[in-house]
Formats: structure tokens, C-alpha cells, sequence
């Protein structure tokens, strides 16, 4: 009778088990199909693509060897648009990491209406790139814009600013850290209230100063909130394109054209869709050196 | 409260600290804002204030005030159609990457099965790729889908899924960050409840929809709240999938009037109150979803890390 029982037990937990697996293979189907077919499958299509001439709309392919791979080492567009991307990291990311850093010490305090405030300074993250970009071009129109008045206070002169070749991607890098602090500063918010006050406390018995408190516990602990968003601020960089498309349309002159807008103008303006694969390629490997690092780093030293 | 009387400075440098340090929170509010104020006070202008770029202190009187550039924009602007399509697009890729990202995150986090770990390593791995790398290859694929939007079992003939909604949507039915985030979270109730319902002979997806999800609101909220803002907001795959005005998302509609390949051309006099108008309610849904579910938003930064 026992022994039946115990039996009778076993069979019902291997039903279970049996009946467990099926609905697991079953119900992640529609998750990750999807992924198999719209994210891995595209990339394999990127590679394969690359190494041909294709034009997708009379579906006619050549072999093109790695001529594509040649053409953007030797072309003189892809070198500026390299120059760009590089201008562009080197602007954008300390900026947004200064500028969100600052904020979130400016805001990790108990004061009234703190939630509205970390709320403003974070609203442009959410908002649509296009229309906020529509926004900013009229803030930098040359004569009366907003940014020429404010500039002709301390004495610059107004400028054409989206239209000269000087000051096109500074002002898109300003525009890309407006939108992108308050993200950084969310993050780095989240970094410091992690911080145990006590290690503040001891410190400050020691006697340090608001300076030194900065300086030897919040830098040092915040190490690796500032390495992954430096890591994330590049892999950004890297991918920069609704900005640039409403402001500059990637000019003047291709000044602050970019490697996805490159892409877009290759595959879909020029119709080179062979040659807009192989940048894609290239910029696939860059984020995956990125995305390593990331990964190394915080498999490294996950505790501090 | 004992220490942090320790660092304070003399009472003059206090003074001055703290007024440096309004003084710093002032200025960043009004960088964060003043683009959003300067916009829906522009949008504002009537057709006798063509210009209306600049700062002039009559713009800030209510009595310049006209909705005449919102009914443009709504009515000919194609603005009403604009939002009409990016509301279907956003709700169903909100609906459908949050049920299908929580089931493969319970799947994930709480059944176990051969080929499990190696499963959500692929995952995880697609999580690196970035739609600007697929956004290419992606659209010559549904182009080519065979037996699709005329074409034949070779791909060829007609145009698949391009310019359809279910090009549109398809691709972004799940999200594998969801997928971890749901599974991160299911990993952490209680195992007695689901075991339970197993014994009583509820099957998977029952405890999924019985049990799971009733306890999982907050998180279920965070992925649905950042799926709707990413799809509402999203540019480049919308711009690469439609042809046609009527798949226009509002932010491909957006930028199709900035240059002037709208129907607007020839209105230049109101143009500028027009565009600002269609950017003021292209940034409204998301402004009031914000207001009402900001901690939500909030909580999901600091639960993911992502920005």
C-alpha cells in the first residue's frame, strides 16, 4: 500500500516534469522566435549582404567580394563620418556624465518637491527626438533664436549655427546632452543613495570637508556606475541618427553626418545596399568590443 | 543630525553654499524646461505673429494666444492621422512584447527544462544588437517575405510586409531587456504559490495568468510603460517601412513637414506655430503618462540601468 502510494507519487511528479517542459518550449516560442528571425537572422542577412552588390527593389544580386569592405577604407565620406562619430563621443560623453553627475548631486537631497525636480530634469530623456529636435532648430535660428539672444549677452556674435561648419556638431552634441542627462543623473542617482551613509559618517568624524567627502568616497564608489555609463554613453555615440536627420540632415557639407545615417543615405537613397551592409557590419563589431568590455568589467568586480 | 552640523562652514560660506546650490538646481530646471515652455508658447501664435522665433515679451501674453495652429495641424496638417497610426502601432507593440516577454520571462525564471540556460544566453546575446544594425537587412527581409503582399515562395513580385502595419509591428513583438527584467523578477516570489496551483492541476499558462501576473503589476506597468514611450517616439524603422502617409508615425510625420514634404508647404506664414503645435502633441501623450506614472518611470531606471 505504501509502496503504491510512493509510486503512484513518482508517476505523478514525472507527469508534472513532462507536462512542465512541454508548455516551457511552447510558451517562449512567440519570444523567441521573434529574436531568432528579426534580430539574429538581420545580422546574418548584414553579413551575407555586405560581401555583395544587392539592390533590394529589382532584387538583383553580384558577388562583390570584400570590394565593399575596401571601398569604406578607402572612401574619403566614411573617413568623415568616423571623424564625426569620434567628434561626437569625445563632446558627448563626459559632457552627459559631467552634467548628469552634477545634477544628481545637486538633487540627492530630502528637500520639498524633490520628486518634480528629478522629474523635470529627466522629461527630455522621454520625449520624441523629431519634435524636440524641431523645437531646438528654432532655438539656434540665427537672428532671433533663443541661443543667439542668450549668446549675444556675453558678447558672441550670432551665427547660422546649424548651417556653419564649425559649430553644426557642437551644437548637436549640445542638443544630444540636453536630451540624454537626466537619464545619466537617474542612474548616478541610483549609484549614490546605494552608498552607505555610514561610510560618510566615519569620515566626517575623521573631519573631512564636503570636498574630501566627494573626492575619496563618492568618486572612488561610484567607479563603476561611471565606467558602464561610459561604456553605454559610447556604444550611444555610436548610433546617433533621429538628431541629426531633423537638425542638419547630416550637413552642412556632411559636418555632422553620422555612421547610421550613412547607412540610411547608402541603402535607401543611393541604393547601395551591399555597401550600407558593410558599415552596418563594422558598427555591429564595435558595439560587440564595447558590449565585451562592459561585460568583463562587471563580471570582474561585481562587489567593490 | 549630529555630524552633519560638523560640516557646516562658518555661517557666511553656509549662506553662500546654499545659495550656490539653488542657484544650481534653478539653472537646471530652467535648461530642462525652457525648451518645452518656448514650444507650446510658440505653438501658440496666430497668423498675424509670423514671427514668432524669437523671445518678445507680447508672445507671453495670453491674449496673442490662438489654438488656430493646433486645428491647422490636427486638420490639414494630417497630424489627427499621424497620431491615429502611432496609436495603433505603440498599443499593439505594447500589448504584444508585454505578454509575450513576461511569458518567456516566467518560462525563464521558473520552469526548468533541457536547453534552458542556453536559451536565455541567446537572449541575452540579441540584447547587444541594436535596431540600427538590423534596421537594414530587416527591411529587405520583410520586402522579400515569400507569399506575402504578392509575392511568390521566392520572395519575389510584390512587397511582403513593407508599408503595412504588420511590417510595422511585427519585428518589435518582443523585447528581450523585458524578458530579463520579468525574469529577474518572477525569480524572486515565493515557489509555494505556483506549486499549488500544479498540484491542483493548473496548467502553465494558468499559474502564468492566475497566479504570476495578479502579483506582478508594478513590474508589468514599468515594461509597459517604457515599451509604449519607445515605440510612441520610435523613428527610424516606422521611416524605413512606410511609403505611404497613412503609415506615417506622428515622429516620421514630423519630420516629413520639417522638410517640407507634407502638405504644408504652401502655409508658410503659420508654419512655424504648425510644426511646434504637431511637436507640442507629439510630446503630450508621453508628458501626461509621465505625470501620472513618474516613479514608475523612475523605479524602472533604477531597476534596469538603462537610460
Amino acid at each position: 500500500m505504501a509502496v503504491g502510494t510512493a509510486t503512484r507519487f513518482q508517476e505523478f511528479r514525472a507527469e508534472l516534469r513532462r507536462s512542465e517542459v512541454k508548455w516551457a518550449y511552447a510558451l517562449i516560442l512567440p519570444a523567441v522566435l521573434p529574436l531568432l528571425v528579426f534580430t539574429v537572422l538581420p545580422v546574418l542577412g548584414a553579413i551575407g549582404l555586405s560581401f555583395t552588390y544587392f539592390d533590394a527593389f529589382s532584387a538583383t544580386m553580384r558577388s562583390a567580394g570584400t570590394a565593399n569592405y575596401s571601398e569604406a577604407f578607402d572612401n574619403e565620406l566614411f573617413r568623415i563620418t568616423i571623424r564625426n562619430t569620434v567628434q561626437f563621443t569625445l563632446g558627448f560623453v563626459p559632457l552627459s556624465m559631467a552634467v548628469g553627475f552634477t545634477a544628481a548631486i545637486l538633487l540627492n537631497r530630502r528637500i520639498r518637491g524633490i520628486s518634480f525636480l528629478r522629474g523635470a530634469y529627466y522629461l527630455p530623456v522621454l520625449t520624441s527626438t523629431i519634435a524636440m529636435g524641431i523645437a531646438w532648430m528654432w532655438l539656434f535660428q540665427p537672428q532671433v533664436g533663443l541661443v543667439s539672444l542668450v549668446l549675444k549677452v556675453i558678447g558672441v556674435q550670432p551665427k547660422d549655427w546649424l548651417n556653419s561648419p564649425f559649430t553644426a556638431m557642437p551644437a548637436v552634441i549640445g542638443v544630444a546632452v540636453w536630451k540624454a542627462f537626466g537619464g545619466t543623473m537617474l542612474i548616478y542617482l541610483a549609484g549614490l543613495q546605494g552608498i552607505p551613509e555610514t561610510y560618510y559618517d566615519a569620515a566626517k568624524v575623521d573631519g573631512a570637508g564636503r570636498w574630501q567627502l566627494l573626492r575619496f568616497i563618492t568618486f572612488p564608489l561610484l567607479r563603476p556606475v561611471t565606467f558602464y555609463l561610459f561604456i553605454i554613453g559610447m556604444i550611444d555615440s555610436l548610433q546617433v541618427f533621429d538628431l541629426v536627420m531633423i537638425m542638419t540632415e547630416g550637413g552642412p557639407a556632411f559636418r555632422t553626418t553620422t555612421i547610421v545615417h550613412q547607412i540610411y543615405l547608402n541603402a535607401f537613397k543611393f541604393n547601395q545596399m551591399g555597401y550600407a551592409s558593410a558599415m552596418a557590419v563594422l558598427l555591429f563589431l564595435a558595439i560587440a568590443v564595447l558590449t565585451y568590455f562592459n561585460w568583463k568589467f562587471f563580471s570582474s568586480s561585481l562587489e567593490y | 543630525m549630529a555630524q552633519t552640523r560638523n560640516l557646516r562652514l562658518p555661517p557666511r560660506q553656509e549662506l553662500l553654499f546654499q545659495t550656490l546650490l539653488v542657484l544650481g538646481i534653478a539653472i537646471g530646471l530652467l535648461i530642462a524646461a525652457l525648451p518645452f515652455l518656448w514650444m507650446a508658447v510658440s505653438s501658440l501664435g496666430t497668423a498675424g505673429m509670423v514671427i514668432r522665433i524669437g523671445f518678445t515679451w507680447d508672445m507671453f501674453n495670453p491674449l496673442n494666444w490662438s489654438l488656430e495652429p493646433y486645428l491647422i495641424a490636427w486638420k490639414m496638417a494630417g497630424i489627427s492621422r499621424y497620431i491615429q497610426t502611432t496609436t495603433i502601432y505603440a498599443v499593439a507593440v505594447t500589448v504584444l512584447a508585454t505578454t509575450t516577454s513576461s511569458l518567456a520571462g516566467y518560462v525563464f525564471g521558473r520552469l526548468r527544462f533541457p536547453a534552458r540556460d542556453f536559451l536565455f544566453g541567446l537572449v541575452l546575446a540579441t540584447m547587444m544588437i541594436p535596431g540600427s544594425v538590423t534596421f537594414l537587412p530587416l527591411f529587405i527581409l520583410m520586402l522579400r517575405l515569400p507569399l506575402l503582399g504578392g509575392n511568390d515562395i521566392m520572395g519575389f513580385g510584390g512587397h511582403g510586409l513593407y508599408n503595412s502595419y504588420a511590417g510595422l509591428i511585427l519585428p518589435n513583438v518582443v523585447s528581450a531587456g523585458s524578458i530579463f527584467l520579468f525574469r529577474q523578477f518572477f525569480r524572486t516570489l515565493p515557489r509555494d504559490l505556483e506549486d499549488a496551483a500544479r498540484i491542483d492541476g493548473c496548467s502553465e499558462p494558468m499559474i502564468w495568468w492566475r497566479v504570476i501576473m495578479p502579483l506582478s503589476g508594478p513590474v508589468v506597468t514599468v515594461v509597459a510603460l517604457f515599451q509604449f514611450q519607445g515605440s510612441w517616439n520610435a523613428f527610424v524603422w516606422p521611416l524605413v517601412m512606410s511609403s505611404s502617409e497613412r503609415l506615417y508615425t506622428i515622429s516620421v510625420g514630423m519630420y516629413s513637414l520639417a522638410y517640407g514634404s507634407g502638405s504644408l508647404t504652401s502655409m508658410a506664414e503659420l508654419f512655424q506655430s504648425v510644426l511646434l503645435a504637431g511637436s507640442v502633441m507629439a510630446v503630450l501623450p508621453i508628458l501626461i503618462l509621465f505625470i501620472a506614472f513618474q516613479r514608475k518611470f523612475v523605479q524602472g531606471i533604477a531597476l534596469t540601468g538603462l537610460k
